[in-house]
């Protein structure tokens, strides 16, 4: 039984101050997702970058949605590195979709990939 | 449980010891509010690579009638914070039940910490730090109605 997934999203970003729209769906052989990390190359791109996602259509995170609210840093450890949902989100195949901003900080290399992770597990709803 | 909304508020701070009003109105689709998170959104040329009270605010439910937050918010330099600490904000719990009216009132204050926190002069000729303008950011988790 397949019971963890950590489904990776890759978004590009260009330029300084992009606004980038990424959509996707959710692996459908696993039915909720437990949680989201979202992984930058460079502390410094994480002033003020942030995300928006809308899993089948509801809205999880807002606009302007900060993503340091969503890392944290390399020492800490895989499994407590996610921002875990506390309500139960429908993952089995469900169409997602977000916006992810650059906060266009000096001193910032560009391009880069941003890179986030969802938890994906076939625990059943509480 | 309807499901969870995170809504965002962001103000912008321009001056040093500047106030800023908040006042907005939660969405119809907002039930009960159970906890916020505040972050300071700049860059700034700081000696300290966390300034534990980098500005307060105060925040009230209701249309002024719950009044359940006076705090601080933190300044964190991502770049000299320490790799192995986890910097997420931790959550400040809240039960505001939100009724007829929807209004969130307060106010945001700078401490003047970019100031006070600025690397020491070298020199008589060196120029007086310049205050940055940035955002503070605020999230409300709320459950759905």
């Amino acid at each position: 039984m397949k019971d963890h997934k950590f489904q990776l999203i890759r978004i590009g970003v260009g330029a300084s101050g992009a606004s980038v729209r990424y959509t996707g769906e959710t692996d459908k052989s696993y039915r909720r997702i437990r949680g989201i990390f979202v992984a930058l190359p460079e502390p410094i791109l994480e002033y003020g970058a942030t995300l928006s996602l809308k899993v089948g259509g509801v809205d999880v995170f807002d606009d302007d949605h900060d993503v340091r609210l969503l890392t944290c840093g390399q020492g800490v450890a895989p499994n407590q590195k996610f921002f875990l949902f506390e309500e139960y989100i429908e993952a089995s195949g469900n169409a997602f979709e977000g916006r992810f901003r650059d906060a266009g900080i000096q001193g910032a290399t560009y391009p880069y990939e941003a890179k986030i992770f969802l938890w994906l597990v076939n625990e059943q709803e509480s | 449980m309807n499901g969870i909304r995170r809504l965002n508020k962001t103000i912008e701070v321009y001056r040093p010891l500047q106030v800023v009003p908040i006042d907005f109105r939660f969405p119809g689709d907002v039930s009960a509010c159970f906890g916020l998170q505040a972050t300071v959104v700049g860059r700034f040329p700081v000696d300290r690579p966390v300034i534990p009270a980098f500005g307060e605010y105060s925040l009230e439910f209701e249309g002024k009638k719950i009044h359940p937050v006076n705090f601080i918010v933190p300044w964190v330099s991502q770049e000299v914070f320490s790799d192995a600490t986890q910097h997420r904000p931790d959550l400040l719990p809240l039960a505001v039940q939100v009724g007829t009216s929807r209004m969130i009132t307060g106010f945001y204050h700078d401490l003047d910490r970019q100031r006070l926190d600025a690397p020491p002069r070298t020199s008589d000729l060196q120029e007086e730090p310049v205050f940055q303008p940035y955002s503070v950011r605020f999230t409300f988790h709320c459950y759905r109605a």
